[in-house]
């Protein structure tokens, strides 16, 4: 059942991507949306029976690499951190595909994107359910290539080529340093096995330990957009929406996070690492609201927005707070796709406008989406007992008791931070929906 | 049509700044209630050298709103999606009906 949340979206994808003339658009959406719709079931199963119930499951399939000391194996983990990590995954995925079916239902292409989608779930479920950092690194490279191939859906244009690529690249000089991090990893472990490299972990020197968080640390940064390398990230929004919303807000963007949380117990002996994670969190959150609040295309808002939170959750893993920036995670995941979702549905009705300076007066056309993008912001800014509430504040409170000089930089940076997040959500928001009509008068009589 | 002592090409060139400066002021100002008022100032401003008919003044008075102009030029101009460098400027192009390389005439 463990590997059928995995198989099920690889099979749709291939169905879909290489059978996509001979089923058509009709059967695409529904083979690629049926698979999503079994595979979070089990996902919720399974959730129940490792997550709740504490039984976790280790498959071992086969054994891959078998070279004097390195002997690497396809071997899948599904533990409390992994089914945490499939909800917001699947769930998110299978709505999104569901939303697709009829946001792109006039553009052409449809079997391929279907296709590209389910496979960037496929991958992004290897890279969490992997038992080795091999296995991890090849959802982890898969997600970068098929983030390419989505980014680029429109390949006749050439702003998409010029983003997808930037993405690709600057995704490579994160697995640069994730790829030598492997090589000390290996060096000082003699293994790339979860269960070997933990257990020894308390035992190794500790400039060996910071320089291999550091390298992680790198891939990290690169995958979950932190300065200086997310300028990929704004760039990544020539795609189509439900890309944003699936990709650059839920999941990908995560699997940094998750590289780091599921390092947990080597960046716990490395004090160093932890203070530069925490430096680098704190600043991409305060760096990235600031440019939020100068930009005018709607999802490049969302999008530094994302970079904002993304800091706030690497801050959480600098702070040894790994489960409160998973909880951020998940929570980040949801509000953050409602909001792209939200985006979409607005960029739909103004006819593809994206500039907030051409929109306004919407609350009276679409007020079912303005309660969903309000309850969404309200969500990111942390409003008394919406989920944001209950990660977010709790990040900057652990920050403030740290009691050290790191963590008064990111309780500090962290506040001014929100109240950046709370002027540019409503500023999204007011010009979007609230204030006079600027779009065009035909797109309102529509 | 009235006569004008002005040459068809210097009406264009006079016409075209008094567009890029209103759009560049509406890429700032973003409600049009308040741009209406800027409008009307940059009108003022055009509507007091109406009168000006010497060239080395004309080019000189152009010149500076040229510059003034490219003082307060916005960063991030609106663009409308279907124009080049929109959003949507050459998403889903058709593919072309003729073969993109006539092997045939290249061996001929």
């Amino acid at each position: 059942m463990y590997l059928s949340i995995l198989i099920f979206p690889l099979l749709a994808s291939f169905v879909s991507g290489f059978l996509g003339r001979k089923i058509g658009v009709t059967g695409s959406h529904i083979i690629t949306c049926s698979s999503l719709i079994i595979s979070s079931l089990l996902a919720t199963v399974a959730f129940y029976e490792v997550g709740i119930c504490g039984s976790p499951v280790s498959i071992h399939l086969f054994s891959w690499v078998d070279s004097e000391f390195m002997s690497i194996s396809w071997e899948f983990l599904f533990d409390q951190l992994t089914v945490s990590m499939f909800i917001p995954v699947l769930y998110i995925s299978t709505v999104i595909h569901i939303y697709t079916t009829s946001y792109l239902s006039e553009d052409p292409h449809n079997q391929r994107f279907f296709s590209y989608l389910s496979l960037f779930t496929f991958f992004m479920l290897l890279l969490v359910s992997g038992a080795n950092y091999f296995v991890m690194f090849i959802g982890w490279e898969g997600i970068g290539v098929v983030s390419y191939l989505l980014i680029n859906f429109y390949y006749t244009r050439i702003q998409a080529n010029k983003a997808a690529i930037l993405a690709l690249t600057m995704n490579r000089v994160g697995d640069m340093g994730l790829s030598v991090g492997f090589f000390a990893l290996f060096a000082l472990f003699g293994s790339l096995d979860y269960a070997t490299i933990f257990s020894l972990a308390p035992f190794m020197n500790e400039t060996a330990i910071t320089i291999i968080s550091l390298l992680l640390l790198m891939g990290a940064m690169a995958k979950s957009a932190q300065i200086p390398l997310h300028s990929w990230l704004p760039g990544s929004m020539e795609a189509p929406t439900p890309v944003s919303a699936l990709l650059h807000a839920a999941t990908l963007v995560t699997a940094g996070l998750y590289l780091l949380v599921r390092s947990s117990p080597i960046l716990e002996y490395s004090s160093t690492a932890l203070l530069v994670i925490t430096l680098v969190g704190a600043t991409t959150a305060f760096f990235a609201a600031t440019c939020g609040l100068v930009q005018n295309d709607l999802k490049r808002i969302i999008a530094f927005s994302t970079i904002s939170q993304l800091g706030y959750m690497v801050m959480a893993v600098g702070l040894s707070q790994y489960n409160v920036a998973l909880m951020h995670v998940v929570n980040h995941a949801f509000f953050k796709a409602l909001l792209f979702l939200g985006a979409g549905a607005v960029i739909h009705s103004f006819a593809d406008e994206q500039d907030v300076r051409k929109m306004g007066g919407l609350i009276n056309f679409l007020p079912f989406t303005y309660t969903a993008m309000l309850v969404g912001s309200l969500s990111l800014l942390a409003t008394p007992w919406l989920t944001g509430f209950y990660s977010k504040d709790l990040i900057i409170e652990l920050a403030y008791g740290q009691y050290s000089f790191t963590g008064m930089y990111a309780y500090i940076l962290g506040s001014l931070t929100a109240g950046l997040t709370a002027f540019y959500s409503f500023r999204l928001i007011s010009l979007v929906f609230l204030t006079v009509p600027n779009g065009i008068r035909k797109v309102y009589l529509n | 049509m009235s006569a004008s002592p002005f040459s068809s090409a210097h009406r264009l060139y006079v016409k075209s700044l008094y567009r890029r400066m209103l759009k560049n002021e509406l890429d700032w100002v973003v409600r049009r209630d308040i741009w209406r008022g800027r409008a009307q100032l940059i009108r003022a401003e055009f509507e007091r050298n109406r009168d000006v008919h010497e060239p080395r003044a004309l080019a000189q008075i152009l010149e500076q709103a040229e510059a003034a102009l490219a003082r307060k030029l916005h960063p991030d101009p609106y663009i409308p999606p279907t124009m080049p460098g929109g959003t949507k400027w050459e998403r889903n192009i058709p593919p072309t009906i003729a073969p993109l390389y006539d092997h045939t005439a290249a061996h001929h």
